[in-house]
Formats: structure tokens, C-alpha cells, sequence
């Protein structure tokens, strides 16, 4: 894994589709290219083991993930002492109670159900970038 | 003990009549009846002979002056005395009796002694020997009737069998079975009699007919024979005995005489003798054998015996038939039992399984009539007290809801409130099912004086009694529906087990069912909650591509559209808005399977609270093409689950607004009223309305009557406020007319 030197998000979703989408956004908005999109939850975990990689300024996480899913991820980032403070956004289309409470409880700062229409979707993603990167980004720690 | 002396003419120190014969000490009536002689004798082996009866002259070679003080061995055969002193001796009266005396002279012809025992006093008895009309086939008779009781099945009268050959074996006139009730109240069961003579079958007569004591000492002496009402009876004296200072006690004696009033009711039957043989079950007096003679009729000693031999053989017979009897019964009661359980099972429903089936109730438990109230119905069968008479009982009855049985053959005596049907019903058997509910089987049985008619022929002029006395058959039949008015036949231990069986059965057969809804309720629920699941899943994972078709979409027309034409961006543009249309189907199939929820919490609703509140919202819009006035009138609570009431009239609301008519005084109106029973509201506007032939379809999942252009929408509104009114069992009816207005009339179940 290439190590940059900043990471502004690490994007987990796995849909094709919305993925694509969010990529359309950074690029056409210009809000970032310092990001990485993983498709699956174990992707996730395997990039911090690794104590050298660069913590991102938050984390964007999909729920419905192949392998291991999104509240699992969650679980396990804010139980290690390295990463347990990074942002961690839930992105999912379920607006389910319990996968919402579950979420909180797991130390989820946020929580967005995704939009059904691309215009909603765009205000949104650019709404989350200002407030929980570009206002954070000088903030954060890294390990270099 | 009367100490009086007792004179020929007023054989009785007191007078005693119908009034208080019950209290008539006739075990110690010191007469003796003329076909035999009574005396009593010393204990000591001697044989002294210290009290006689007046006629002993009549069988003995001696007066009565002489016979007193003397040994009775001395006026008897050598062969006499010694069978006689043995008897003494040994204290086995059974082995020697009775005692033959040879004939002495032309006057006494052979005789017959007896001795018994009573209060440790030996007593001893002579009669005239007397050659039976059949003499030489008399065995024979009593051989056959013997084997006749005995070899008869349980399903042949024994009754009627038993007088057909006692009266053939006696020669009696007439021949009757009486049988006691629990109250010694009696009747006629079984008659043989001579042709010309009215009938006495069915006759019933009260218990004082034959009072107490006599029924008592027939426990003692089975046979009691009358041989001649106008007989003259003899006196016995001394009427104390010398030494023990005491009357005799005559209970066990055969000659003893009988009381005037009896003496009185026979006449007035023109019967002259009378032979009576009691039939005893379970050491109790079941009832009797009654000969009635026209004229004068003695039977001797061995006759009486043999009688007496066939009366015990009637009796064990008797307890055996019963003992069968009651076994069938059981057996056949089982059997419907187990009926009437198969088809309440199969039917699944009570009142059909007891009512249409081959068996009904009154075949399981005998009586005139039965109710079941169960599940807010009355179905009453057979004869019955009206409806509202037997609510008053069931009101009565609910009183004590931990009582599971309840019978009476009495109810009048129970409740007199109740006298006025009581007195046809007296008997009443009930079980309830349920302890919190009024839900009974009741069973009833009419008065007993009721169904019971005896008249015999008031026609038959020439052979009525008479009715002059006191004391007659009629009288009797008479005052024995006195004594039992307001009672029915009595409820057995039987019945009663019968009743609480049923009861029983039946609370296990609604355990089942209720098991049975309650599985199909979770059932249900489960399959409602996959379905939600199932329509979330679906839905969620459906909107992943619709969004990925709208956004590229538009990212084509952001990034490309200089390379567009018109027609190309209108291309795109219809993309789009088919998202947005399928979006909103999407929609509406989350919210309409959120219907079939089953856990709607029913409350109380201010309906005006609701209603304002969603009007505001469509107050609040300022775009003059949605402008419409909504008017709530009149708005009595709906008791129902909130979320979806609200959604139906958000929904109703909303075609009103959708549906209006471009005018400046549109408007819609909602209110309702409540009645007894439920509460209707109407939603009524001045919009476009439809066309009524269309009405059969407004209410379809995704029916449109108008165009998806002009109006927007999936039409799944109307399906959604059907779903909630059906969930609350309520009704929806709708009128409308184009250009003028819909008007929807709803009604909730209170």
C-alpha cells in the first residue's frame, strides 16, 4: 500500500454505483483527490494494522458491506487505542432504529441515510466534507 | 307406653285418624286377626303361656281362662312338643317352623304352629292348615315364576312380569307394584288384574298414605296379610304380661290386626283381603307387592313362606337389574358422550356440535328441555321458560361465579322470585363454562304433578268407588300432587357427573382452540413482520440503482450538454423523472406494507387535535394553486390506532388539495357525529370529482382515474385509508359527481 502523506477520507462503500457517484462529486465539487475508496469491511481493518499508515481525517462507512460489515468495522477501529478517536461517519441506506442506535452505541459520530435523488445526495456529501474534513484537517495528528 | 286398659268396643285408648296416624303405635294394636291364634310363652323351657289372643278356642282344644298359666307342650301332639322344645332349645326357629298339629277332631283339623321371636319375648302363633286351590301344582307355579324373574333381561318389565305370576300363583283379584321415591311418596308401576276392574296403573299417592311405622315394620315382616276387613278381632290378654308389666310387642306377627284407617281405605277400594310382600333393596323399603281380593282370602303358613321366598328373590333380582341397568345407562351415556365431543371437535364450535348432531342434549341427560348460552347466543331446544325468564335465572346464577354445578328439583322453594315459571320448571341442572362470563348449559325438567295424569275412566260409572270416605284412591292421587307440586323428577348423582363431564370437554375443546388462534396469531405476526422486512429490503436495495440511473443522468447533462440537442437533453430529462416515479412507488409500497403491522395501539383520539394539526400544514402553503379552505366541523373521538387514523386523513386531506378545482372558493370539509354504535365522519369537497361508474376501482393499489401528467401521484392514497379502516373494522362509502365535488362517508365501530 502506497503511504501518502495525507489522507483527507477513507471512503467504504461497496456499491458500484454510489461510489462512482461520490467520486463524480469530489472531482466536480473540488473537494479533495487525497482520499481512498475500499469496497469491503476487511480491506478496512488490513490498512491499520499496518501502525506506519497515515490516519485519515474521518472515515465515511457504508454499512452493507461484503465480508465484514460496517457496524463491525466501526467496533473494531474504536477499539484500538491508535484509531479510536478518528471520525467515523456511517453512510447507509437503511434509516433502520436498530441499526441506527447500534451505530451510536459503537461510537459512530454521525450517521447519513443516503439520499434518493443525486441532487440531495450532492448537498449532502458536500455539507459532510465541509463540516468533518475541511473544518478538521488541520487538527489531525498524524503519524508520519 | 299407654298403660290403659283396652275394651271391645274402643280397642284404642286415643282416637286416631288421618290427622295423626302417623303417631298410632300399631306395632303394639292388640288384635289378633281371626285366621289364627297369637300367644306368648315363658323363655324358661316350660312353654307357660302367659299372654293369648281371645280365639285361641278356635285352634286349640282348650278356653283361653284354662289355657293361661299352663304349658302350651300340654294341648299338643308328643311329636309337636318336641319339635317345639327343640326349637326352644336350640333358639333355630328356621329349622322347626312351622310345627305340624295333627288333626284332632272333626273341628280342629291339622294345624300349623309357628314361633318366632321379638324383645327377647317368644311368641307363638297357630293357624289352620289350608289346602291351596292348585295343591298339586302349586311347586310347579312358583318353580316357573321363579324362573321366569329370574331369567328375565334388564330390557323386560320384571314388574309387569312379577304381578302376571304372582297373581297367577296367589289368585288375588289384583295384583299392583308399588315403588317408593326418596320421599316414600308412591306409585303404581306394575298392575295385573280382573277384567272388569278399573285400572290403578300410574296411580300416584303421597308418603302418608302408608305412614311410617307401617313402612317399618314391613323391614321386619316381609308378608303382612289381611284375610277380611269386616273379620272379627280378637283381644289379647292379658293385655300386660303378668311379670314383665309390658304391652306385646306384635311387630313380627303375621296375624297381628290392622288400624282402622287402613281398614277404611280398603273398603273404599272394595277389597276384602289383602296380601302384602315387600320389596327391599339396600336394606331399604324399595316398595311393595300389593294382592287385593274382592272377597275373603287366607293363605297358610307354607303359602305365605313361598310368597315371601318369591318377594326376596324379586328383591335380589331387582338390585341386579339396577346394577345392569345403571351399568347401560353409563355405558350409553358414554357413548353419546363421546358423540356429542366428536362433533363439537369437528365443528369447532360449540353450539353447533351440541345441537346438530345425532344426540342433543336432552338424549345425553334426560329432561324437557335445555338452553345453551354461550358466546352472546341463546339457543334454546325442547321446552323451555321464555328467553327473558331464563335471563333473570342466568342473572341469578352468575351470582356465584366459582360454583361450577347447580341443580334443584325444587327452584320455586330455591327462589321464590322465580315462581312464576319456576312452578312449570322446578328443575333446574345448570354448568356454567366459564368463570368470568354468563355462559351456561342449563337443563330443565317440568313439575313432576304436571305430566303425571292418572283418571282411570270417570266413564265406567258401574264400577267407581266410591268417594264417600275419607280415604280413596282418587283422594290419594289428589293429594300426592299437593305434596309434589313445584318439584320435578330429582337430578342422580348420574346426572350430575354427566353435567360437569360436558362441562368439562367443552373447556378443553376452547383451551385447544384458544392454542389454536394463538399459534395462528404468531404465525400471522411473523409472516406480517418478514413481509415488512422483506418490502424494506427490497425497496432499499431497488433505490441503490435508481439513484445510480438519476445521477448519471444527470451528469450527462451537466458534462455533455453542449454536445445535446433538445430532444437529446428532453431524452435524459424523462430518464429522470421515471426515477422519481418509481421512487415514489417505492415509497408508497414501504408505507402500505407498514399497514399490515398487527400491533395497532388502540387510544382514545382527539380527533380535533388531528385534524388541525394537518390542516395547518396545508395552511401553511402559500402557492395559490394549492390554496383550498379546510373546514373542520363537528369532531367526536375515534377510538383507534393514531398513527394510521392520522394517515388516513392526511391522505383524504390531500386529495381534496390535489384534486381541487382551479377556484377561488375551494374547499373541504371534514366532521362527523357519533350514535349509539359508531362514529361517522364525513370529507367532503368542491373539487373535480369522478365519474361514479369508476367508484368499483378508487380504492385499488396504484389505481389512477386521472393521468400521471396532470396529477402526480401512484394512487395508492385511497388503497392506504381502505387498509385502515378495514384494520378497524369500519366502513367507507363514497359519492361524487364531475366538476361539483366527492364527498367520502366513513364509520368507525364504537
Amino acid at each position: 500500500m502506497v503511504h501518502m502523506k495525507h489522507i483527507d477520507l477513507i471512503l467504504v462503500e461497496d456499491s458500484e454505483v454510489d461510489g462512482q457517484l461520490l467520486k463524480r462529486i469530489m472531482r466536480k465539487e473540488e473537494l479533495t483527490e487525497d482520499y481512498v475508496w475500499m469496497k469491503d469491511g476487511s480491506q478496512v481493518l488490513e490498512y491499520f494494522k499496518d501502525e506506519k499508515a497515515p490516519l485519515p481525517t474521518a472515515i465515511l462507512l457504508d454499512i452493507k458491506l461484503p465480508k465484514v460489515n460496517g457496524l463491525d468495522v466501526l467496533k473494531e477501529i474504536r477499539s484500538a487505542e491508535r484509531t479510536k478517536n478518528i471520525p467515523i461517519v456511517m453512510y447507509s441506506s437503511s434509516f433502520r432504529k436498530d441499526d441506527i442506535e447500534t451505530a451510536y452505541k459503537y461510537g459512530a459520530n454521525s450517521y447519513l441515510t443516503k439520499p434518493t435523488g443525486f441532487a440531495d445526495m450532492k448537498h449532502q456529501f458536500i455539507n459532510f466534507f465541509n463540516y468533518w474534513i475541511k473544518l478538521n484537517r488541520s487538527t489531525v495528528k498524524f503519524q508520519g | 307406653m299407654h298403660n290403659k286398659t283396652v275394651t271391645t268396643e274402643n280397642p284404642y285408648s286415643n282416637t286416631y285418624d288421618l290427622d295423626n296416624c302417623d303417631k298410632e303405635p300399631i306395632h303394639i294394636i292388640q288384635t289378633v286377626q281371626g285366621f289364627a291364634c297369637l300367644m306368648a310363652i315363658s323363655s324358661d323351657g316350660k312353654a307357660i303361656v302367659k299372654q293369648a289372643s281371645t280365639n285361641v278356642n278356635a285352634f286349640l282344644d282348650v278356653t283361653h281362662d284354662q289355657l293361661l298359666g299352663k304349658s302350651i307342650f300340654d294341648f299338643i301332639s308328643i311329636n309337636a312338643a318336641e319339635r317345639l322344645k327343640k326349637g326352644i332349645k336350640t333358639g333355630n326357629f328356621l329349622e322347626i317352623n312351622p310345627v305340624i298339629l295333627p288333626a284332632k277332631n272333626e273341628r280342629l283339623k291339622q294345624r300349623l304352629l309357628s314361633i318366632h321371636q321379638t324383645d327377647g319375648q317368644l311368641c307363638i302363633e297357630i293357624e289352620h292348615r289350608i289346602e291351596h286351590e292348585n295343591e298339586l301344582y302349586f311347586l310347579s307355579m312358583v318353580d316357573h315364576a321363579i324362573q321366569q324373574i329370574q331369567t328375565s333381561a334388564v330390557s323386560q318389565n320384571l314388574f309387569q312380569l312379577a304381578v302376571q305370576e304372582i297373581k297367577k300363583v296367589t289368585g288375588y283379584d289384583r295384583v299392583m307394584i308399588y315403588q317408593f321415591d326418596q320421599d316414600y311418596n308412591g306409585q303404581v308401576i306394575a298392575e295385573m288384574k280382573e277384567k272388569h276392574q278399573e285400572a290403578f296403573y300410574g296411580i300416584r299417592y303421597p308418603a302418608s298414605d302408608i305412614p311410617k311405622q307401617a313402612r317399618d315394620l314391613f323391614l321386619k315382616n316381609r308378608v303382612r296379610m289381611l284375610t277380611d276387613v269386616d273379620d272379627h278381632l280378637s283381644l289379647i290378654q292379658p293385655s300386660l304380661h303378668p311379670e314383665k308389666n309390658t304391652p306385646l310387642n306384635v311387630s313380627k306377627s303375621a296375624s297381628r290386626g290392622v288400624s282402622p284407617i287402613h281398614l277404611e281405605y280398603l273398603r273404599n277400594m272394595d277389597t276384602q283381603a289383602t296380601l302384602t310382600v315387600a320389596i327391599i333393596e339396600d336394606n331399604k323399603l324399595w316398595g311393595l307387592i300389593a294382592c287385593h281380593h274382592g272377597q275373603k282370602k287366607v293363605l297358610d303358613y307354607r303359602t305365605r313362606s313361598l310368597i315371601k321366598f318369591i318377594g326376596n328373590i324379586i328383591s335380589g333380582h331387582l338390585s341386579l337389574h339396577r346394577a345392569t341397568e345403571y351399568r347401560e345407562n353409563i355405558l350409553k351415556n358414554n357413548i353419546i358422550h363421546a358423540r356429542l365431543f366428536e362433533h363439537m371437535n369437528q365443528e369447532q364450535d360449540i353450539i353447533r356440535g351440541l345441537t346438530e348432531g345425532r344426540h342433543s342434549l336432552l338424549d345425553y341427560i334426560y329432561a324437557d328441555g335445555a338452553v345453551i348460552i354461550f358466546d352472546n347466543q341463546v339457543v334454546q331446544i325442547g321446552n323451555t321458560p321464555t328467553e327473558s325468564q331464563i335471563n333473570r335465572l342466568v342473572d341469578w346464577l352468575s351470582k356465584d361465579p366459582l360454583t361450577n354445578l347447580y341443580s334443584t328439583d325444587r327452584l320455586v322453594e330455591e327462589n321464590p322470585d322465580f315462581e312464576d315459571f319456576a312452578k312449570d320448571f322446578s328443575g333446574i341442572l345448570s354448568v356454567n363454562l366459564s368463570g368470568n362470563i354468563s355462559e351456561f348449559i342449563i337443563w330443565f325438567r317440568q313439575s313432576q304433578a304436571q305430566e303425571v295424569t292418572w283418571g282411570g275412566n270417570p266413564n265406567e260409572a258401574k264400577n267407581r268407588l266410591k268417594e264417600t270416605g275419607r280415604l280413596s284412591p282418587r283422594k290419594s292421587f289428589k293429594k300426592w300432587k299437593e305434596v309434589v307440586v313445584n318439584q320435578s323428577l330429582p337430578w342422580t348423582e348420574q346426572n350430575e357427573d354427566a353435567a360437569l363431564k360436558l362441562r368439562s370437554d367443552i373447556k378443553d375443546i376452547l383451551l385447544k382452540r384458544f392454542g389454536q388462534l394463538k399459534k395462528l396469531h404468531e404465525d400471522l405476526s411473523r409472516s406480517y413482520h418478514e413481509l415488512e422486512s422483506f418490502s424494506y429490503t427490497v425497496s432499499h436495495d431497488l433505490r441503490s440503482p435508481l439513484r445510480g440511473i438519476e445521477g448519471f443522468a444527470q451528469i450527462l447533462v451537466e458534462d455533455y450538454s453542449e454536445k445535446l440537442d433538445d430532444f437529446g437533453i428532453e431524452v435524459i430529462n424523462t430518464i429522470v423523472r421515471s426515477v422519481d416515479r418509481m421512487n415514489s412507488f417505492i415509497n408508497d409500497i414501504l408505507k402500505l406494507s407498514k399497514l399490515a403491522k398487527l400491533e395497532m395501539i388502540p387510544e382514545v383520539i382527539d380527533m380535533e387535535k388531528l385534524l388541525e394539526d394537518i390542516a395547518h400544514n396545508y395552511r401553511l402553503v402559500k402557492d395559490p394553486d394549492k390554496k383550498i379552505n379546510i373546514i373542520i366541523e363537528d369532531c367526536p373521538p375515534i377510538k383507534g390506532d393514531r398513527i394510521t387514523i392520522r394517515q388516513l386523513f392526511a391522505n383524504l386531506i390531500n386529495n381534496a388539495v390535489k384534486y381541487r378545482r382551479p377556484i377561488d372558493d375551494a374547499y373541504v370539509t371534514i366532521g362527523g357525529k357519533e350514535s349509539d354504535r359508531k362514529v361517522s365522519y364525513y370529507v367532503k369537497d368542491n373539487g373535480i370529482g369522478f365519474d361514479m361508474q369508476y367508484v368499483g376501482k378508487i380504492f385499488e393499489v396504484f389505481s389512477r382515474l386521472v393521468s400521471e401528467d396532470d396529477y402526480e401521484g401512484t394512487g395508492i392514497g385511497l388503497s392506504i385509508v381502505k387498509r385502515v379502516i378495514d384494520r378497524h373494522r369500519g366502513e367507507i362509502s363514497v359519492e361524487s359527481k364531475p366538476n361539483v365535488g366527492t364527498t367520502f362517508r366513513i364509520e368507525f365501530p364504537k
